[in-house]
């Protein structure tokens, strides 16, 4: 097991270098990017035109752009520069805020991920045991009405959604429930601990809301089907023949072998965790990765975007490996081999 | 199932042992009354979306300015917007301009992802490794990056480009044609794992090895025997990114980055919608119009993408 583990982490390692070239591509030859994120720096600053050339400069260095005697560096060395300090963990800083890059994805990650993970545990606890219920149920009432709900669910937009929810409880015209906006109360520094945890979570259940609700329609469809793929097997009708108790049946033979399906659909939703909502996260204010990411294209500033996506592309390389490791966990017919 | 369900599944299978899969499937289809509603219901919307079309080309950006802001009337049936606009013709023309995208978007999709996954799929190897690597790595860069750098990169070129062949509107054109071309770009990466892994189990049948030992070129296995195998699977997911792509229009517009108005679309109304809300005025019409036209417009089309899907599934059998 842990050879195998071994040899798939070396095997990623060209798969990630490749990324990196892609990456690196991408945001050097979008045009107008690189002259932008110099030109960020100093503006707005009552400096003079030289003070101004040296933070340009130094940018442009800091930036592996030019070297320490201010000649251009070729596009390859950059690269390889760029590879060989991301490699030591300087990921540089924040073009925008006057921060290190690690610092500020520090400050946002927490949030999404919170958010993230609930609402993801509540899409699986409502959108397993459903398309369960579907599968059995197939074409009856509760298949037909579910697979309606879920799917018009899925329909409806997602800034209407959001900005209902805001208009409806969150406003003193009809139900001031819910804050509109934010992570905290104003007075957080006189809230002992539970408190402090009790108000958190009162301000994102709105946000989770929001990212919940469309995504019961895809998970459950996919357990439905897989469901009923299972149940039209022959070892399904033998148990069931040799008399194996129906919810036996379900749990043993059915559900065992639909969790495959399952544990590759969490996989390839294991990136998203951490990307975060843009929308959601601009419909509530919450300071976010999705945010971060938006508001750093925005600006052009290149060190964020190189971080975030990279950091996206290592967690879609880390999720294969783990689907694959679960994969070898749930069915003995997967060998490490 | 139980054992009266296969018996009466057993009948069938025989009574119309006759029937081709195809007629089968929309046999199927016209039994879904969910996904029967979604295609009656879409093509209303497409009938007085595009139908309308002439006249509301002329009048989406009229002003008048001592009207705004009033709520529907028999002379605006959905009001007007703060510039005096009526709603009405600016919500058929966002409809249509809507469904547009939508469809663009899922044709761009089966193009390049069906092109990708056809020959990743069948030649294997390390073309295989190479391409499914791209795509790995456009699932894990950040979709608005994408969007973004695109527009940053295309638009002034588009626009000089458009203006240059004669188009009218250039800059309108070439708005809507970037944003087309970044939503497409990350639509086809599922199209694309799909149709691999159908066409990697396709290709080592017995048909396609025979259709080898003929002596068939690669692309004539491809065309007569590999591409109307995975047809269904095609369809179903060219009709699931048109919803998709809307979707993602109207998230792009919310972000400012979608087509700029004064050019419509359900996703820019919506967003405007949403920029008017206040607590002092609920102008209750400015987003109830255009987020019922999206949610209405999407549901259908799911709903008969969902209908395609059961329909073409060839385990139905």
């Amino acid at each position: 097991m842990t050879s195998y583990i071994i040899r798939r982490l070396l095997l990623m390692v060209p798969t990630l270098l490749g990324m990196t070239f892609m990456l690196f591509a991408v945001v050097r030859f979008a045009p107008g990017l690189r002259e932008a994120g110099q030109a960020n720096v100093a503006q707005g600053m009552m400096q003079s035109k030289q003070a101004q050339k040296q933070e340009q400069m130094l940018v442009a260095q800091r930036l592996h752009l030019v070297d320490k005697n201010g000649h251009p560096i070729s596009l390859p060395m950059q690269y390889l520069l760029w590879l060989k300090s991301t490699c030591e963990g300087h990921l540089g800083t924040s073009l925008e805020y006057p921060e290190p890059v690690l610092k500020l994805i520090e400050q946002r990650l927490p949030v999404t991920l919170t958010i993230n993970l609930i609402s993801m545990i509540v899409i699986y606890l409502v959108a397993v045991p459903g398309g369960l219920l579907a599968a059995v149920n197939r074409d009856r009432l509760f298949d037909r009405g579910y697979g309606l709900m879920s799917l018009a669910l899925y329909s409806l937009p997602m800034i209407w959604v959001g900005s209902s929810l805001l208009g409806f409880f969150a406003n003193p015209e009809f139900f001031n429930w819910f804050p509109a906006a934010g992570l905290h109360a104003t007075n957080t520094q006189s809230m002992d601990f539970f408190q402090y945890i009790g108000d958190y979570f009162y301000h994102i259940t709105m946000p989770i809301a929001c990212s919940t609700y469309a995504g019961f329609a895809f998970l459950s469809k996919q357990v439905r089907g897989s469901i009923l793929d299972n149940l039209g097997q022959d070892y399904i009708r033998t148990a069931r023949a040799k008399g194996v108790k129906g919810s036996t049946v379900m749990l043993r033979h059915v559900f065992r072998n639909s969790l495959l399906t399952l544990i590759t659909l969490t996989g390839m939703s294991l990136p998203g965790l951490l990307g975060g909502s843009v929308i959601v996260e601009q419909i509530f204010s919450i300071d976010g990765m999705g945010r971060l990411a938006y508001t750093a294209t925005l600006a052009r500033d290149l060190p964020v975007i190189q971080t975030v996506a990279l950091i996206g592309s290592v967690l879609t390389l880390l999720s294969y490996l783990a689907v694959d490791i679960c994969y070898a966990m749930a069915d003995p017919r997967v060998s490490y081999a | 199932m139980t054992a009266a369900n296969m018996a009466v599944a057993n009948h069938e299978v025989m009574a119309d042992g006759g029937v081709s899969p195809w007629r089968r499937a929309a046999r199927r289809f016209g039994h879904n009354r969910a996904a029967m509603a979604g295609l009656l219901v879409l093509a209303v919307l497409v009938v007085i979306c595009y139908g309308t079309l002439p006249w509301t080309l002329g009048c989406y950006a009229r002003q008048n300015l001592h009207d705004t802001l009033r709520a529907p009337t028999a002379a605006h049936l959905m009001g007007t917007d703060r510039l005096g606009r009526d709603l009405f013709s600016r919500w058929l023309l966002g409809g249509a301009i809507s469904m547009g995208i939508g469809l663009a978007s899922a044709a761009i999709s089966v193009v390049i992802g069906v092109g990708v996954g056809v020959v990743a799929g069948y030649s294997g190897g390390r073309v295989d490794a190479v391409l499914m690597r791209a795509v790995d790595v456009l699932y894990g860069l950040p979709y608005i990056l994408l969007v973004i750098l695109l527009r940053v990169a295309l638009v002034g070129r588009m626009t000089g480009t458009l203006a240059w062949m004669g188009v009218p509107h250039p800059r309108e054109v070439a708005g809507i044609g970037v944003l087309l071309i970044g939503i497409g770009s990350v639509s086809w990466l599922t199209m694309a794992r799909v149709i691999r892994g159908q066409v990697m189990s396709l290709r080592n049948r017995p048909f396609v090895e025979a259709a080898r030992a003929l002596g068939l070129s690669p692309g004539r296995v491809i065309a007569k025997h590999i591409l109307p195998n995975v047809v269904g699977p095609i369809v179903v997911y060219a009709t699931l990114t048109v919803p998709a792509a809307i979707l993602a229009e109207s998230f792009l517009s919310f972000l400012g980055l979608g087509v700029q108005p004064p050019v419509p679309t359900w996703g820019n109304l919506a967003s405007a919608g949403v920029a008017a809300i206040n607590p002092i005025h609920i102008r209750w019409w400015l987003i109830f119009w255009p987020c019922a036209g999206l949610t209405v417009g999407l549901l259908s089309l799911n709903f008969i993408g969902d209908g395609l899907r059961d329909a073409l599934d060839p385990q139905r059998d």
